[in-house]
C-alpha cells in the first residue's frame, strides 16, 4: 500500500466533504487499497443522510486484515482444543467446501494449521466437506470451519448434508462442532435449531436495523434505498440484493478476499444503472 | 520509508507554517483525500505532526525530522544547481519550431576537418 502512487484529485471537493473523505482516509487504512472508490462512492450521495451512512457504515464495518486473521486463528484453535477439548486423536477438521471451487473456509483452515498443537497431523484436516463426511468414522468429532456465516442458511445446509453422509454411511456415534472467523447474530436462530456447539470470534449486527437508533432508522433506511436505485439491478445475470442478501445488512470484509455478497451492495456491485462501470472498495466474483 | 510527492510539498508547508488546514492541501496541491490520508498516517506514526480536528501542526520531532531529510525536501532533481544557467550565461530561449543554425566562426573548426577527413 506504502508503494503504490496516488492519483491526485481530478476536481475540486467541497471543503465539508474533503475533510469528512481525508478523516476517514487517516482512520482506515483498507480505504486506501482503492484509492478513487471511497470518493466515488461518496459521489454517488446526493443529500447529507445519505453521505452520514457512508460514514456511520464504513465507521461499524469489521475489515479483517492478515494480523487480525491471526489473532482470530488463534482463538479457533483455542476454541477447539482449550473450550471444546478436542484432541487430535479422534478429530478432524474441515473446510465448508463443498465442490471445485476455491472460498473462503479453505483459507481459514490453512491458517490455522501452524498453530494448533504438535498432535495434530495434515491427514486431520481437510479442505473439502464431502471428502471429510466419506472419511469420517465412529467415536470421532468433526469441525466444520468457515470465514464467515451470513443468515446461516449455507451452514445449516452443509450439516444437512454432513448428517445424511454419515446417516448413509451407518456411522452413528460421532460429535459435530462450528467454527467461524464471522457470523451475523440473526444466523444464531438458524443454527440453535440444530443442536450443535458452535463458535465465531466475532459477532455481527445488522449494518442499519441493529445498529441505529429507532428514532433514526426510517431515515437511514430511506438513504440506503436512494443509494441502491443508483445501482444497475442485474450484472452479468446477477441480482442486485437489496441491503445484501436476505438483507443481512452485514460489514465485513477479509482482507483480499472475495466479499460476501450479504454486505451492502453499494461497497461492491460495479455498475451504476446507466451501465457505467463503477470503482468499488471491494470485489466479487 | 518511500517518499511520494505529495509526502514532500506536506513537510515543506508545514515547515514554513507549523500547522495548517487539511483542506489547504487540496487547494493549493489539489491532493486528493486518500493521498493526504496516507500522508498524515506516515508521519503520524513517526510522530512527525499532530492533528486537532481539522488541523495538522508539526511537532518538535517533525521539526528535527525535516531538517534530517532538507537534502530530499528543498534539493529537488530539477533544483541541482548545475541545471541552473548563471544569468549572464543566459541566452533568449528558443521558440518552439525555430531552425536553429549555429554561428559555424564561433566554433572549433578542428572539428569540421575532422569530419571531412572522414576520421
Amino acid at each position: 500500500m506504502d508503494d503504490i502512487v496516488i492519483n491526485r484529485a481530478a476536481q475540486k471537493i467541497d471543503v465539508n466533504d474533503y475533510l469528512s473523505l481525508t478523516k476517514l482516509n487517516v482512520q482506515y487504512e483498507w480505504l486506501q487499497y482503492e484509492p478513487e472508490a471511497l470518493f466515488e462512492l461518496w459521489c454517488l450521495s446526493d443529500s447529507e443522510e445519505q453521505k452520514r451512512l457512508i460514514e456511520f457504515l464504513i465507521h461499524n464495518f469489521l475489515y479483517v486484515n492478515g494480523k487480525d486473521l491471526d489473532q482470530g486463528c488463534k482463538s479457533i484453535v483455542n476454541q477447539i482444543e482449550s473450550e471444546w477439548g478436542l484432541t487430535a486423536a479422534n478429530t478432524i477438521i474441515t473446510a465448508t467446501c463443498d465442490n471445485s471451487s476455491p472460498d473462503g473456509s479453505q483459507m481459514v483452515i490453512q491458517k490455522i494449521k501452524n498453530k494448533l498443537s504438535e498432535d495434530w497431523r495434515e491427514k486431520m484436516l481437510y479442505n473439502s466437506l464431502p471428502v471429510a463426511a466419506n472419511t469420517l468414522q465412529n467415536n470421532y468429532n468433526i469441525v466444520l470451519i468457515d470465514d464467515f456465516i451470513g443468515t446461516g442458511d449455507t451452514i445449516c445446509k452443509k450439516v444437512k448434508y454432513l448428517l445424511k453422509t454419515l446417516h448413509n454411511r451407518k456411522i452413528a456415534d460421532y460429535s459435530i462442532h462450528i467454527v467461524s472467523l464471522a457470523a451475523m447474530n440473526f444466523a444464531k436462530e438458524p443454527m440453535d435449531k440444530l443442536k450443535i456447539p458452535y463458535y465465531s470470534v466475532h459477532w455481527l449486527s445488522k449494518g442499519i436495523s441493529e445498529k441505529i437508533d429507532l428514532a433514526k432508522r426510517a431515515t437511514a433506511i430511506k438513504a440506503m434505498e436512494d443509494l441502491e436505485a443508483k445501482l444497475k439491478e442485474n450484472v452479468s445475470g446477477r441480482k442486485l440484493q437489496n441491503f445484501g442478501y436476505k438483507r443481512s445488512e452485514s460489514l465485513f470484509a477479509l482482507e483480499s478476499n472475495n466479499i460476501p455478497n450479504n454486505v451492502f451492495p453499494i461497497f461492491w456491485w460495479t455498475h451504476l444503472k446507466d451501465n457505467t462501470k463503477r470503482k468499488t472498495l471491494f470485489r466479487r466474483i | 520509508m518511500r517518499l511520494f510527492s505529495e509526502d514532500i510539498e506536506f513537510m515543506r508547508e508545514l515547515y514554513i507554517y507549523n500547522s495548517v488546514s487539511m483542506y489547504f492541501f487540496h487547494e493549493k496541491y489539489m491532493m486528493s483525500p486518500a493521498q493526504l490520508g496516507r500522508t498524515i498516517r506516515k508521519f503520524t506514526k513517526i510522530g512527525c505532526i499532530r492533528i486537532s480536528d481539522s488541523d495538522i501542526e508539526l511537532t518538535e520531532n517533525g521539526r528535527r525530522w525535516i531538517i534530517a531529510n532538507r537534502r530530499e525536501l528543498f534539493l529537488k532533481a530539477k533544483e541541482k544547481y548545475w541545471k541552473n544557467i548563471p544569468i549572464e550565461m543566459a541566452q533568449e530561449k528558443f521558440k518552439i519550431n525555430d531552425t536553429y543554425k549555429p554561428i559555424t566562426k564561433k566554433l572549433d573548426s578542428e572539428l569540421f576537418n575532422l569530419l571531412e577527413g572522414g576520421e
